[in-house]
């Protein structure tokens, strides 16, 4: 391959590439660890349990209700849909709604996550940028337009080098985004330390049902079970199996799965 | 890997639990290679075009790897065989690019 244009003191990869590295993958760990300690208790009541409990086999009643004879079916829905008494339309719930406001432990949540994810990035990199300025750090394997130039060179000054060589805050960009797939293999799955996974819940968190909003969930649910109808899926079973030759022998396998591994 | 579903004619029961016991299986071959392509990629001294080809060819055979131990009865522990050759390619691809400059910094340039 071609040889390097520019030679690099060996003392900038010994003080300067692997301490980044090791800063980087050290903050993520202790991030990790950081949101264990102060994941604040969910305190549940017993109430929201049961009523979280009562949605789920709502829903499971609409999904598998063809395997269940009609009679069975009907009698279910009458329970939870009933005019008078039906459950959905009985109980009806306090609501508090959630304003980050009025609601503390959502404030301290949002307070939390903002604090452990974005601010560390910001003052780490704000300080690498500030102690390890003024040189070269590393080039990239690939070549880069000019445009990249002033943000990935930011206190090198030289107009006519080449864009790959970059400082040591975009290889402190490269850091964190690199080993946030490195942190499953180490920290196992849910770590604290991936941020675009925390990002992304985020993002999708606000879509999914408050547990104070019940009653809307409950009416949710309730229009939802009105429309399901009973397709009975075992219709004509008899038959069915009388016109095949049973296959006894395959028809169940040994492979039920007793645990994950 | 974990078995999904029971072997039975007709609708599949689908277990939460294995589902995303699998899916990490897969995310921890997938960073492994990447970063082990990374860093034979920057001892080589691979530049540029030849090093994304690298990565999606080492991507490739990880997939075809991935298929050949799943087997015939993939239907048993994977929803789609898609997911074998796209999980966490992106993902992969920075673990990659890390690797890549780090090793090619470390024997090239220094």
């Amino acid at each position: 391959m071609a040889e390097p244009e520019l030679l690099l003191d060996s003392n900038i990869r010994l003080w300067v590439i692997l301490p980044i590295v090791f800063i980087t993958f050290l903050v993520g760990v202790i991030r990790h660890y950081v949101s264990i300690l102060l994941q604040s208790d969910k305190k549940l009541t017993l109430e929201q349990v049961s009523d979280s409990q009562v949605l789920i086999r709502s829903r499971i009643l609409r999904e598998n209700g063809k395997y269940i004879p009609k009679q069975s079916f009907l009698m279910r829905k009458f329970f939870f849909n009933n005019q008078d008494d039906g459950f959905f339309k009985k109980t009806k719930r306090k609501v508090i709604p959630p304003s980050p406001m009025t609601d503390p432990s959502m404030l301290t949540d949002m307070i939390k996550g903002n604090v452990t994810n974005v601010l560390p990035m910001l003052l780490i990199g704000g300080w690498i940028n500030w102690t390890f300025s003024g040189f070269v750090t590393t080039k990239v394997p690939f070549p880069l337009t000019l445009r990249f130039k002033p943000m990935l060179q930011q206190g090198i000054e030289l107009l006519t080098l080449d864009a790959s060589w970059v400082s040591s805050a975009s290889w402190y960009f490269l850091n964190v985004f690199g080993l946030r797939s490195m942190y499953s293999l180490i920290l196992g799955q849910d770590n604290g330390a991936d941020q675009s996974r925390i990002m992304q819940e985020q993002m999708s968190g606000a879509a999914m049902a408050m547990p104070a909003d019940t009653n809307k969930a409950f009416k949710a649910e309730w229009e939802a079970l009105e429309l399901t109808d009973h397709q009975w899926a075992l219709e004509g079973l008899e038959e069915e199996l009388m016109s095949k030759d049973l296959d006894l022998d395959n028809m169940f396998s040994s492979e039920l799965p007793t645990g994950i591994f | 890997m974990a078995s999904l579903v029971a072997k039975r004619e007709g609708p599949q029961f689908i277990s939460e639990v294995a589902v995303r016991g699998n899916a990490g299986v897969l995310d921890y071959c997938r960073t492994s290679v990447s970063a082990l392509s990374g860093a034979t990629a920057g001892i080589l001294g691979l530049t540029a075009l030849y090093g994304f080809v690298f990565y999606f060819l080492a991507s490739f055979l990880l997939s075809l790897l991935l298929i050949l131990k799943a087997g015939r009865k993939w239907n048993k522990s994977f929803k789609s065989r898609r997911l074998l050759f796209t999980g966490g390619l992106v993902g992969g691809l920075f673990t990659y690019v890390l690797f890549w400059t780090f090793l090619y910094g470390m024997v090239h340039v220094y």
